[in-house]
This record gives structure tokens, sequence and C-alpha cells, in this order.
């Protein structure tokens, strides 16, 4: 589980979270919307113990990010927006870096299934990632994320800068993770991709939840003209 | 843990063997050091082959004037003014050297030693030399004389901390770089101990290679056979200034720059202890207190030389039979030839009192340059370094100072010797003869270094120390408000 309660932060004068409060459950895919400057990031990077709240409390799978960081950080699998990898590793050498550092061991037979499982092919497992495209990079920073096997994941606008076929593939493996009983939160701009993989889709704006909504019950169109809605009436 | 141990070392591993810059550093630093080796072996044994021959002409030159006592002849049967029963001639041909042996370790801090005199012909006639080098021709070198020798000292002091640079400039911030490090932070179950493998693995690997310098180093020079516990002490030093180094570029890595930010604060770094400060410190202490090199010394001595030999010899007298109340001015006129010799030892003697003086002065300047140098030692880590194995080696000028005594001490004894042999106006026997062949021994000045070698290390690797904290809290402060990793 994902929690945030009463959570706030400032930068400066700037209030990034106003008494955020958020809960995703296990199984649960939670979008996370909002125009650039709404707290999007700044709520995934507390989340990730990469900033400290103001005030409030931030838990994964009931552990508190602040009291106990690294206890937390063991829980949690994440993925950037641009997923940076060792250039002079190979994707499986990278892979098995990562994994080892989250104090997993796999063999290779084990990390290549779990690099083509996140749609990366299997010819370009042992490349170097210096070759390699944003989306299959991102890919492998999907296995990297995943294969901790992380009660909760969260994600930072992944979709970005990806063609639709690979950003389709990412959802349906943002879906599979859900489905197997982590908590997914994922901070994107794309509505339509929202609608594919979340179970519910929040509104930010300012740094304050402004609306829930089912994606489920409405259309990529109605999920569109809501967002545009609120934008401008917060404006 | 001990799996992120063993992946950080399996990933340092293919960081370093996939870098064709850091390889070919490794290897370049392996190579000076194998030739610093056996450059510093190479002059060893110049030095030794030097002193089997001084041995082995004292021997010969022993043999044939014992030969003539033993055949009741007193000289050579071609050169008959030559009368080994009077005592300028027995000091003549009883003339032994007192040396300075290398220690085993000189080879790896030969330094500077190849231009200072390692042994001194002890005779009461012919002068004391204590400032003579043994090889004139490097004095007139000026371009050695400054640079010294490319020895193992050098390529550890100077050359190691380049290599740890290279290893060491992108370590976390090649992360920062590539904008991993949030993705490093979420998958490293503890990112401060990923940290201080990653800054600890480069410095361990660079004090592998430089115990491996040393090993080897010890084994072609004898020294791990001969002198262990000074071999332990040279690794154990060099291993010291490693991790100090280690400190030092851990403190900058802390700050959290990138790579390019990083790489030009070590090089400032190793610009400043290296270049700059000992530069620095040796423009202001020599402003405060000029070198007294020995050539100049030798030069003054040389004209007090001639001024004692030409001056009149009454001067003299007064000093010299106050200094012996033992012995009283000839109240019967001696056979002008015996007064001759007198003379002469009066001569010498007075001689003798101005080496003494000089050699006094020298010392004292000596001291007083090193220990003003010392006063910066703690910002000074290279000449700390470079002077402890200096010192542990045998080669640096407070053991040139222990023999420069033992030559004058051994001259003193020989003059006295002659003196009382003279004033006594017998014949010089066999026994008397064979007892001017006493004389210092030969042997290393190798000691450990002062205590405050020591200490000065340590107060910077405190500093550095300090430093990686109060950076690594800046850095954290830093991002947990902005959330910048």
């Amino acid at each position: 589980m994902i929690e945030t309660r009463e959570v706030r932060k400032s930068y400066g004068t700037t209030q990034a979270l106003d008494a955020l409060t958020l809960t995703v459950n296990p199984g649960e895919v939670l979008g996370l919307l909002g125009p650039n400057g709404a707290g999007k990031t700044t709520t995934i990077h507390l989340l990730a113990g990469f900033l400290q709240p103001d005030s409030g409390s931030v838990i994964i799978d009931g552990i508190d990010v602040v009291k106990n960081p690294d206890g937390a950080r063991g829980r949690l699998g994440y993925i950037p927006e641009n997923v940076a990898l060792y250039p002079f590793l190979s994707a499986m050498e990278n892979l098995q870096h990562f994994s080892a550092l989250a104090g997993l061991k796999f063999r290779r037979d084990e990390l290549a299934k779990k690099l083509v499982t996140s749609g990366l092919a299997s010819d370009a497992i042992h490349r170097p990632v210096s070759t390699f495209s944003k989306g299959m990079r991102q890919k492998v920073g999907i296995a990297i994320a995943t294969s901790k096997e992380a009660k909760a994941l969260v994600l930072d606008e992944p979709a970005s800068g990806l063609d639709p076929h690979a950003s389709h593939e990412l959802s349906m493996l943002v879906r599979k993770v859900a489905d197997e009983g982590a908590a997914v939160l994922m901070a994107t701009h794309d509505l339509f991709r929202a609608k594919e993989s979340c179970d519910r889709v929040v509104i930010l704006q300012d740094g304050k939840l402004v609306q829930e909504l089912d994606p489920r019950s409405l259309t990529a169109n109605d999920l569109e003209k809501i967002y545009l809605k609120q934008m401008e009436s917060n404006a | 843990m001990i799996s992120t141990f063993l992946a950080l070392i399996q990933f340092e591993y293919q960081r370093i063997s996939r870098s064709t810059m850091r390889f070919v550093a490794i290897c370049v630093f392996l190579f000076c050091g194998f030739y610093a080796i056996t450059s510093g072996a190479h002059h060893v044994e110049i030095w030794k082959q030097s002193l089997v021959e001084l041995e082995s002409r004292d021997l010969e030159q022993r043999t044939e004037a014992l030969g003539w006592f033993a055949n009741g002849a007193v000289g050579p049967e071609d050169r008959d003014w030559i009368n080994i029963t009077q005592p300028r001639w027995a000091d003549r041909y009883a003339a032994a050297h007192v040396a300075m042996v290398p220690e085993p370790l000189a080879a790896l801090a030969i330094g500077l030693s190849d231009i200072r005199s390692s042994w001194a012909v002890v005779s009461a006639t012919r002068g004391a030399q204590p400032f003579r080098t043994s090889d004139p021709s490097t004095l007139g070198n000026a371009e050695k004389l400054l640079a010294g020798n490319f020895d193992l000292v050098f390529v550890l002091a100077y050359l190691m901390p380049l290599l740890l640079l290279v290893l060491m400039f992108d370590v976390g911030s090649l992360e920062r770089d590539l904008g991993m490090m949030r993705m490093v932070r979420t998958q490293t179950l503890s990112p401060r101990f990923w940290w201080l493998l990653r800054v600890s693995m480069p410095v361990f690997m660079v004090a592998a290679l430089v115990l491996i310098l040393c090993l080897i180093g010890g084994v072609r020079t004898g020294a791990i056979e001969a002198t262990f516990d000074q071999w332990l002490s040279y690794c154990g030093i060099s291993l010291g200034y490693t991790f100090l180094w280690g400190l030092l570029f851990a403190a900058v890595l802390s700050a959290g720059t990138g790579s390019s930010t990083a790489a030009l604060w070590m090089v400032g770094l190793w610009i400043g202890f290296c270049v700059i400060v000992p530069a620095a410190v040796r423009q202001v202490v020599s402003s405060q207190m000029p070198t007294l090199y020995a050539s100049e010394t030798t030069s003054v001595l040389r004209a007090e030389r001639y001024e004692i030999l030409l001056g009149n010899i009454e001067n003299y007298k007064g000093p010299f039979y106050a200094a012996r109340p033992q012995l009283s001015p000839p109240v019967k006129t001696p056979a002008r030839a015996i007064v001759s010799d007198m003379d002469r030892l009066v001569r010498q003697a007075a001689f003798m009192s101005e080496v003494e003086g000089v050699s006094q002065n020298l010392s004292e300047s000596e001291v007083s340059r090193e220990a003003a140098v010392a006063r910066f030692g703690w910002i000074n880590p290279a000449y700390v370094y470079q002077r402890a194995l200096c010192v542990l080696s045998g080669t640096e000028s407070v053991s040139y100072r222990q023999h420069r005594q033992v030559i004058l001490d051994s001259v003193k004894e020989r003059q006295e010797a002659l003196i009382q042999a003279q004033w006594k106006m017998k014949p010089v026997d066999k026994e008397t003869f064979e007892s001017l062949f006493s004389h210092g021994p030969w042997m290393g000045y190798g000691q450990a270094p002062e205590k405050g070698t020591y200490s000065q290390l340590l107060v910077l690797a405190a500093a550095a120390f300090v430093a990686t904290g109060a950076f690594s809290r800046i850095r954290k402060s830093r991002e947990r408000k902005t959330g910048v990793v």
C-alpha cells in the first residue's frame, strides 16, 4: 500500500503540495494527472525518499519513509521519466547489477526472461545499453524496478517520449505488476494511457487533489474533457 | 550487504576493464613503479660496487704494508724514502675509508643520495673530507640536483594520487551526470553503504597496486629478508598515504558534484599538495634560511685549509697544546724531520677544528631548515611522506648528518693516535700500525621516521574526514530540500 497523509511540501515560498492525502491499495493502479508544476514529481520524490515533507507522513507498505528510509526503499520500485543505465554494461549486466544491489540474485536465464517479459527484444539483451533507444532503456528500467517484486511501484511519466506501441506495452506491464499484488502510482500526462491502465485517476493542481475519477466508467474523450474543464476552472 | 559488496566488486572490474583510459593508467603506473625499482636498484648497485672497490683497495694497501713489517722492511724496495715506521707514512699506508652502506630499502627511496657523499678517506694528514661527494660529476648536473632520481617513493608520492584520481573522479558523479542516481538510491538497500563501497574500492585497488610494487621492490632489493620490519613500515606508511589521498578525494566526491567538477577539484588538490605547497614551503623557508650546499662548504674549507697550511705555525700551537694537556711543548729540540711532522699534525688538527665547526654549522642549518619545513607538514603530505620513507631507507639528510659525524670521529681518532705516536718519537710498530685501521663502522643509517610525521599526516586525514562528513551533510540537506539528486 502507498499512503500520503496530509503531506505538505514547499520550495521557498512556493507551496508544491498542500495537505495531500492519497491511498493506493495493493493490486491497484492510481494515475496521478495534472499540469506541469502541479506536484506530481514532488509526490513521487517524497514517496521515493528523495525529499522530506514539511509535515504529514509518507508510508510505503506500512513503513514511514522519513523514519525508516532504508526499510521503505526495500519495498519500493521506481521508474523515472528517463531511465539512465551504465552505458558500458549490457542490458543483462545492468539488470544483474541493480538486482544485486537490491540483495537479489538471479540466474542468467531468469534475468533474460525478466528482460523479455519487460518487452526487450531477446537479441538486445547482451548489447551495451549505450546503443539503446529511450524505449529500450525504459524497458530495462522496468525490468530493474519489477525484479525487486516490490510492494509498491512508482512511475514518473514513464511513457514520456515512447512510441504508441511501446507505450501500450508499458501500460500492459504496469497492469500486470498491479495484478500481481503491487500498489502502483503512476504520474502521467497521457490521459489515454491513464484510462488504459489505471483503476483510479486523481487530478492534482497547485499541490492539491482537486478531483478523483474512475476511468473505467468514462471514455478517453470524457476523461480529457473533465481534465481540461478542471484546469480551466482552477486557472 | 554481501551481495552489494560482490556486485560492486564485479562492477568495478567491468568499469575498469572496459575503460581504455583506466586500463592504460594502471599499466603506466605499474610500469613507472617497475622502472623506479630497477633504476633504484641500479644506483644502489653502483654504490655497493664503489664500496667493494674501496674495501679491496684498503685490504691491498694493508696487506702490502703488513708484508713490510713481516719482512723486516720499512717500505717498498723501489721507494726508499717511504718509512712505514714514521707516523706520517704509517697514516698514508693505513689510510682506510669510512663508508655509508646502503640500506636494503635504499633502492626504493634513492632520492638524491647519489649526489651526496657515501664514503670518505680516514686520514690525519690528508685532511678530513666529510663533504666531498663520492661522485663529483653529479654535483655539476644541476638538472639532476633539482629533480632527484625517479625512485619508487616519487612514483608513490606523486603518481599514485593521479592514478587514484583517474579511478575515482566519476564515482557517484557518473551517476549524477547520467541522471541515474535516483534509480541507484531506490534500488540499493543502503545508499550510504553503496557510496562507501564505491569510494573505497578504487582506494583499496590502488592500495593493492602499491603493495604489489612494495612487494616486488622488497624482493628485488632483498629488503624483506634483510630488514623485514623496515620494509613493513615502508608498506604501512605507503598504505597510510594512499588512504589519505582516498580520504581527500572522498571529501570531493561527498560534495555531490558532476564528474567534470569532481575531476577538476581532484586535480586542484593534486596540484596544490604535490606542486604548489611543497614549492611554496621551500620558497618561504629558503628565503629565510638559504640552503647551505656541501659544495659551498667544501670551497670555504679549501680556502681555510690553505690559510692554515701557509700561516704561522705558532698561531696554532697554543690551541693545539691547550686542547691536549697531557702533551706539552718539547723542551729539547728534536730532529728537524720530527719537528716538521709534528707541525704538520698541529696544522691538520687546526684544520680539523675548522671542519668540525663547519660541519656543526651545516648540521644546524639543515636541522633548522627541516624544522621550518616540518611546521607546514600537515598541508605538505607529499613532502612528509617522501621524507619519512627516505629516513626509513637511510637516504635522507638525517642519515648523512650521522654519517658525517662518524667520518669526523674516525678522522679525529686517527689524528689523536698519530699525535700520540709522533709525540712519543718512537717508530710505529706493527701493533700501532694495525690500530690505525680502527675507524667508524661501515653501516647504513636507516631509522624510524620522526613521530611528528605520523601526526602531521593524521591531522590532514582528520581534516579530510571532517570535510567528507560536512560536505555529505550539506549535500543531503540540499537534496532533501530541492529533490535534486
